[in-house]
């Protein structure tokens, strides 16, 4: 690492709420590729679905703990990055380097928070945020793209669909930690963490 | 054939800092004293055109003398090594520049603005004059990045823009490093998140309506900035009759949340009125947008 982190749990977990809130718009990636690709008729909007298994589901991501919640983030992120590279053709230029650069922001205040947490001695921090037990998924992995150009297209938008859908679950998870760290705002260890 | 230098200058050519002392020391070499037939006390040293006066350089030994200049003012001049030869030749045998100047002083009132959908922009303010070829880095990095430098450029020493697209939600770090040739100097460094230093482009006024029941009044509709969907804004509206100077205030507390129409009341019946409307962010940090076209509407008649 280089620069310094923000101590502050809650300024770090409203600015990954945030980054979650503008990842997942689909305005930042999935639009500008669906006009570029011509792909904008209602027909060909509607078949522009997740596909499952492209991205970790809400149920996975509710029953992991917070350290393995932002390491399968970090980890889907990192192999979505790899995969906005090889479809740099593909994309719009702005928005493939907006929603790059989204990403390692993202990378960034992960870090942070892992570290945040690893500082804690919080037991919230290794619990899920739900109970349950939770296997740690599988690592996502790149969607192979058919060789037919429509296909092809088509296949993309279901990922960057995926994309935009991922973020939002994330950040419907993120903000469960927002709202359980109310709930026992009393006696939360961390605020103890928050330095000036 | 390469020409041989009869004599050398230590130091080579020299940036100095003003009102120091500075000693230039000329050696000849063996073969041109064996050929000119001459030794250091044969030494005369010139700034540009002008000879230096004797008593400002000494004869240290057979091969060498020394000049020394105390107080240095600022300058840019060619110190030359002379020699007088059989009496009466003078012949210039090496020769150095020397500038004066300062070392750059810490970079001061360091601040960033991101004007919405474009790069962040960094200024400073330099400190004294250094007189000297002085560049400005701006220096980024987030806690797991650095970014490149952003090189000031030679006629806007004062501000820089980054290469690469503003990412909000996250803290940066960014500092100033100053440097010449005669030192190096670091800005205090500030840390922020970009999005609390956004200009936003300015609100565009979509519609100014009257209403046939109420003649006091005229709602406005805007379109604002696409962050109105994650950021929460508010705005500064104001309003004129067509033919009046001054602008009125909509009170900021009934602007002071994300919006996108506003009916203003208490407006004479049948006339025409001008608004303009700007908006930034709702807790106040970043910056004003600039105020959006102005836009008329007429209020109804009187009944």
């Amino acid at each position: 690492a280089t620069g310094k982190c923000s101590g502050k749990y809650h300024e770090l977990l409203l600015q990954l709420q945030r980054q979650a809130d503008l990842m997942q718009n689909p305005s930042t990636l999935l639009d500008p590729y669906i006009h570029l690709q011509g792909l904008h008729s209602p027909i060909l909007k509607g078949s522009c679905m997740e596909r499952l298994g492209d991205f970790p589901s809400e149920d996975v991501l509710w029953r992991l703990s917070r350290q393995d919640f932002l390491w399968t983030l970090n980890t889907t992120l990192g192999l979505f990055l790899r995969m906005l590279s090889a479809l740099q053709q593909d994309l719009p230029k702005a928005a493939q380097q907006q929603a790059e650069m989204n990403i390692r922001g993202l990378g960034n205040n992960i870090h942070c928070m892992a570290q945040l947490l690893r500082g804690s001695s919080d037991p919230e921090a290794a619990e899920p945020t739900r109970p349950g037990p939770g296997p740690t998924p599988p690592p996502p992995s790149l969607p192979m793209l058919p060789l037919d150009t429509f296909k092809r297209k088509l296949r993309i938008c279901e990922f960057l669909q995926g994309y935009h859908r991922f973020m939002r679950r994330a950040g419907q998870v993120l903000r469960g930690w927002g709202e359980r760290q109310g709930r026992n705002r009393r006696h939360s260890p961390l605020r103890g963490l928050q330095r000036a | 054939e390469l020409i041989v230098p009869c004599a050398h200058i230590h130091p080579e050519s020299s940036v100095v800092q003003i009102g120091s002392n500075f000693t230039a020391v000329c050696v000849l070499k063996e073969k041109c004293m064996d050929d000119y037939h001459v030794t250091a006390d044969d030494i005369f040293w010139k700034i540009s055109r002008a000879t230096v006066s004797r008593d400002q350089y000494t004869v240290i030994n057979r091969t060498s003398s020394s000049v020394t200049f105390l107080n240095i003012p600022l300058i840019n001049v060619l110190l030359t090594c002379n020699i007088r030869m059989f009496g009466q030749i003078n012949r210039s045998v090496y020769g150095i520049r020397i500038i004066s100047g300062l070392p750059p002083e810490k970079p001061e009132n360091l601040s960033c603005i991101v004007n919405e959908e474009k790069k962040m922009m960094c200024q400073w303010d330099l400190g004294r004059e250094t007189h000297l070829e002085t560049n400005y880095t701006l220096k980024s990095e987030w806690a797991t990045e650095k970014f490149e430098d952003c090189k000031a450029k030679r006629d806007t020493p004062t501000s820089c823009t980054v290469n690469y697209p503003p990412v909000y939600f996250v803290n940066i770090e960014v500092w100033v490093e100053a440097e010449n040739a005669l030192g190096k100097v670091a800005s205090d460094h500030i840390n922020f998140d970009p999005i609390d230093k956004v200009k936003f482009n300015p609100p565009h006024i979509l519609s100014v309506n009257n209403s046939k029941e109420l003649s006091s009044i005229l709602k406005l509709t805007w379109s604002d900035s696409r962050f109105r969907s994650f950021i929460t804004l508010k705005y500064d509206i104001q309003y004129r009759t067509k033919d009046a100077s001054t602008w009125n205030q909509v009170p900021p507390e009934d602007t002071s949340s994300t919006r996108s129409s506003f009916t203003v009341q208490d407006l004479k019946p049948f006339t025409e009125y001008v608004f303009r409307i700007r908006c930034m962010k709702e807790d106040g940090k970043g910056f004003w947008s600039d105020w959006s076209e102005e836009a008329s509407g007429i209020t109804y008649e009187d009944r």
